[in-house]
């Protein structure tokens, strides 16, 4: 891979092989400059350890880390121009806000007056002035997250590293921080990384997100096509709610294939590569894909036919029927949105179900994954 | 973690020094010097005559099991004594009284031992408080010697050892879930039955971290036993210092050193054994 | 348990408390009271009250404040157990970040060598001490003909003796702190432009602090009344417990009611005044 001016990091061949297990297995990536870079991944998948490379807390067993096409693997955490907010955000209890954010100032010798300048500057801009000698227990959840952030932002680095910043808080403040930190990127206009096992953050903060899983990136493509095109069925799974069936193959015309359920519904689905007949497949079907009409009702779609309720989880706009095929016996789970009204929808009552070919998609079945 | 660098063996550094030079060398110095004979005439020879010398001569191995004897009572009368305590510190008492308390058994320890051994002897001796104060009181029609017996040494013993039972009790026992003790009335049990089968196991720890330290403070102690003893009953330590000051016969006398530190281990691996506990975590918390 | 017990029992709980309370405050107390008695001797009967053992100026009635030797010996106590704190409380603070910060092969021995002070008996390591150094001395002198005195009983010895068991409970003290740290604290120093040095000093001692100042007077107190393994290495210039042990057993005026008078308000009041430093939480986990 050439060193490349646009990119603010990039990893050549990266692993870290530790004792029994390898947390981190060859990656090769780059992030371009000024963009925010999600890796998202459940725990253990390595993403914490590869965080930690690129501070500096570890070093790579084998690879390359650049950062601003300088390599850095031999560079010590402090001289590195990379910040990082961690975890439980590690503010320091024995000094307030302004001490805080003047720490690193200080390690770079940077004196009274310009340091009290720039916290009140990057205080400003995190909506925080005025709380400079407040003490760190006196601060909710949402501003100590602020403060952390500011504290790394001040020393203005090439890359701040994030490492599920958000997980400690509630479920309110978490929405409402996911909106600030894209906010707070898009103006300072510093490179983010940002590991998180939250999928909705990594979907709704990125301009390109990397699924991770023990040690490999699965995926790496822009929020819109990890959810709309995932290249395995471990993404399809795992970013987004879906419906899984397993199903064979039965023959392929271009790009779609006549797939037939292991309940034995036959179901037309998009598919990108060549799948041999008689393969078994997984199909994938996103809840909010599939729509809803009257039993009975002929519709012009690839796929319909009609279904019995077995449960209703009614939440306002983000609804979800539970639904069983009444002749194939499989389960599905309908997210029908605004557009359908629930009022008349009972356990029990039977409805159609309806969905285009192009909005399944099917991938080849992985040896591990389960029935 | 990491990789040790230079950083790892210069914290390590002060620590092998110091466990090497102040506790390792040393014992096997006095290890070494109790393996000598000296004769000026013959030259001096290696063995076990030190040793034999402590077996042949009764008042040496008498006073070693005297020693060893009385400070197992000391440390079970501590225990007796401290148990209560701890359990109304830990479990009855609440807020301030509970602070209180604790604090009122730590005050006394910041004092030296010596002047604790000195209160005693100004209350027990024979022209002492208690003994005038009966006279006073026409109880008695002569002055009474409390001091130099068994008795009086062993209640020094209890009152300067009696913190390193109380507190190692009371960080335990406050771990202990009230509703343990409220399960064991509900289920039928008295007071005895509830103190015996759910309160005593569950303090096990600090019980054997509390008797440890009692009893090696009892066996090691010096003045306690010159002071409060009486004169025909001799401290092992007492036996030490007796022929490594006075008589000047230190191969002797680390002979002594080397019998007590064997005894010592001997006992307190034993205590660790019967109650299943392990050496750094019963004294490392 | 208390709310469970009923009428008698519960007084007989309350009595015994109030009991070993007193059985706690009577040696203490009783010194203290003597050392007012108008008396040459700290007993009965009372004499009448009298500041003299504090300000007497001519013998028999020297009050301490007058009396050369006592007040030498704590000079010198005070100077031993500002040394042996200051030595205990680096070594301390080394080992414990030595067995948090780090992982290597036989720690659990080393960590079992760093509590074996605490069963051995302080007499025993007094003469151990003594055996050492005196050995040392003598092949030293020996073989160069040097005359290594501070390898002879006395001041420089007392202070090594006393090391040897006190960085034991001063690294305990540490330890117990250290181990409540949370060290992505220091990481972010590290991250933040600090190096381990600095980042040690700004984020890792001022969490340490309250330990370190446990660990001090914890130190500075088992030191200034250290009688076993002082006893054994004691060379002219006495401390203050082993100058007090010598007046006890030739029979001594309540001076030595006054000077533990003293002792007694000193510790009290180093030690509570530690308490609000660190906070009263530490109290029962020392």
């Amino acid at each position: 891979m050439a060193a490349n001016a646009n990119f603010d990091l990039e990893c050549e061949q990266l692993s870290k092989h530790f004792a029994d297990f390898t947390a981190v297995d060859q990656l090769n990536f780059s992030v371009e400059a000024g963009s925010f870079f999600s890796i998202l991944g459940p725990s253990g998948c390595g993403k914490t350890t590869l965080l930690r490379m690129l501070a500096g807390f570890e070093s790579p067993s084998e690879g390359e880390i650049r950062i601003h096409q300088k390599r850095v693997n031999e560079l010590a955490p402090n001289k590195r121009p990379v910040n990082m907010v961690f975890q439980h955000l590690a503010l320091f209890p024995n000094m307030n806000v302004a001490e805080n954010i003047a720490y690193g100032l200080k390690r770079r010798g940077i004196k009274g007056s310009e340091r009290a300048s720039k916290i009140k500057d990057v205080l400003e801009r995190v909506g925080l002035d005025g709380s400079q000698t407040k003490q760190i227990a006196q601060l909710s959840g949402g501003q100590k997250q602020r403060i952390a952030i500011a504290r790394s932002l001040v020393l203005e680095p090439r890359l701040l590293l994030l490492d599920e910043p958000l997980g400690a808080l509630d479920l309110k403040l978490r929405e409402k921080m996911k909106v600030e930190l894209k906010h707070l990127q898009r103006e300072f206009g510093t490179t983010f990384i940002y590991i998180t096992h939250d999928q909705s953050e990594a979907l709704v903060m990125s301009d390109k997100v990397a699924v991770m899983n023990n040690g490999r990136f699965e995926q790496l493509a822009s929020p819109q096509q990890l959810y709309y095109q995932p290249s395995s069925a471990f993404v399809a799974k795992f970013v987004g709610q879906t419906n899984a069936l397993s199903a064979v193959v039965c023959e392929q015309r271009q790009d779609v294939a006549l797939v037939k359920t292991a309940h034995g519904r036959h179901l037309i689905v998009a598919t990108s590569i060549n799948q041999s007949a008689k393969s078994t497949v997984d199909v994938f079907v996103r809840p909010e894909a599939i729509g809803i009409a009257e039993a009975g009702q002929e519709l012009k779609a690839d796929n319909q036919f009609d279904v019995k309720v077995e449960e209703c989880l009614f939440d306002g706009a983000s609804s979800t029927l539970v639904v069983r095929d009444i002749h194939h016996n499989d389960l599905y789970r309908v997210a029908p949105g605004a557009s359908f009204s629930l009022h008349n929808v009972v356990v029990g009552s039977t409805l159609r179900i309806f969905w285009d070919a192009k909005q399944a998609m099917c991938i080849h079945s992985e040896v591990s994954s389960e029935s | 973690m990491k990789a040790k660098g230079l950083g790892f063996y210069l914290l390590l550094l002060p620590f092998v020094l110091w466990f090497v030079l102040l506790i390792v060398l040393p014992h096997l110095q006095m290890f070494e010097l109790s393996l000598i004979k000296r004769d000026y005439a013959a030259g001096d020879s290696i063995g076990m005559y030190q040793y034999q010398q402590f077996f042949e001569e009764p008042l040496y191995w008498r006073t070693l099991v005297r020693t060893v004897w009385m400070s197992l009572l000391a440390t079970f009368i501590t225990l007796l004594v401290s148990f209560p305590v701890a359990f109304f510190i830990a479990k009855v008492a609440k807020g301030k009284s509970k602070r209180l308390l604790l604090l009122s058994c730590l005050l006394p320890f910041w004092v030296s031992e010596l002047v604790r051994t000195y209160g005693w002897m100004i209350l027990l001796r024979e022209s002492g408080v208690i003994s005038q104060g009966l006279l006073a009181l026409g109880l008695t029609d002569q002055p009474i010697e409390f001091l130099y017996n068994d008795v009086s040494m062993l209640i020094g013993l209890v009152y300067t050892s009696m913190l390193f039972m109380v507190v190692p009790l009371v960080s335990t026992l406050e771990g202990l879930d009230q509703s343990l003790i409220e399960a064991g009335y509900d289920l039928g049990g008295n007071g005895w039955n509830v103190t015996h089968s759910i309160i005593v196991p569950y303090a096990m720890p600090g019980i054997v971290s509390g008797c440890i330290m009692v009893f090696m403070l009892c066996l090691g102690n010096y003045l306690t036993p010159r002071l409060l003893g009486g004169k025909d009953s001799l401290w092992f330590t007492e036996q030490i210092f007796t022929q490594f000051i006075t008589r000047f016969n230190w191969e002797l006398g680390a002979a002594f050193g080397g019998v007590l530190l064997v005894v010592s281990s001997l006992v307190v691996s034993l205590g660790l054994k019967l109650s299943g506990q392990s050496f750094s975590r019963t004294l490392g918390r | 348990m208390l709310h469970q017990l009923r009428g008698p029992a519960k007084s007989l709980y309350q009595f015994y408390m109030v009991g070993f309370l007193v059985f706690l405050a009577l040696p203490l107390s009783i010194v203290a009271v003597f050392a007012f008695n108008d008396s040459l001797f700290a007993a009965l009967p009372w004499q009448g009250f009298t500041l003299d053992w504090f300000v007497g100026q001519t013998e028999p009635k020297l009050g301490i404040f007058y009396d050369e030797g006592l007040l030498s010996s704590i000079g010198v106590s005070a100077s031993i157990a500002c040394l042996v704190t200051l030595l205990s409380l680096v070594l301390a603070t080394a080992n414990a970040w030595l067995f948090i910060r780090f992982d290597f092969p036989g720690k659990n021995w080393l960590y079992i060598g760093l509590l074996l002070p605490l069963v051995i008996p302080g007499v025993i390591l007094g003469v151990a001490i003594l055996v050492a150094s005196s050995s040392l001395a003598n092949s030293v002198e020996d073989v160069w003909g040097w005359e290594l005195e501070w390898l002879r009983p006395g001041f420089i010895l007392v202070v090594i003796g006393q090391v040897a068991f006190i960085t034991t409970i001063s690294t305990l003290v540490v330890l117990a702190r250290l181990r409540k740290f949370d060290f992505s604290l220091e990481e972010a120093a590290l991250n933040l432009g600090a190096g381990p040095w600095v980042a040690f000093v700004t984020v890792v001692l001022p969490f340490l602090m309250p330990a370190l100042i446990g660990a001090a007077v914890v130190s500075f107190l088992m030191s200034f009344e250290n009688f076993n393994t002082t006893l054994m290495l004691v060379g002219s210039d006495a401390p203050l417990t082993i100058a007090m042990y010598d007046r006890l057993r030739e029979g001594s005026t309540p001076v030595l009611n006054a000077v533990s008078l003293l002792l007694m308000l000193g510790s009290a009041v180093i030690a509570l005044t530690s308490m609000l430093f660190s906070g009263d939480k530490d109290v029962s986990s020392k």
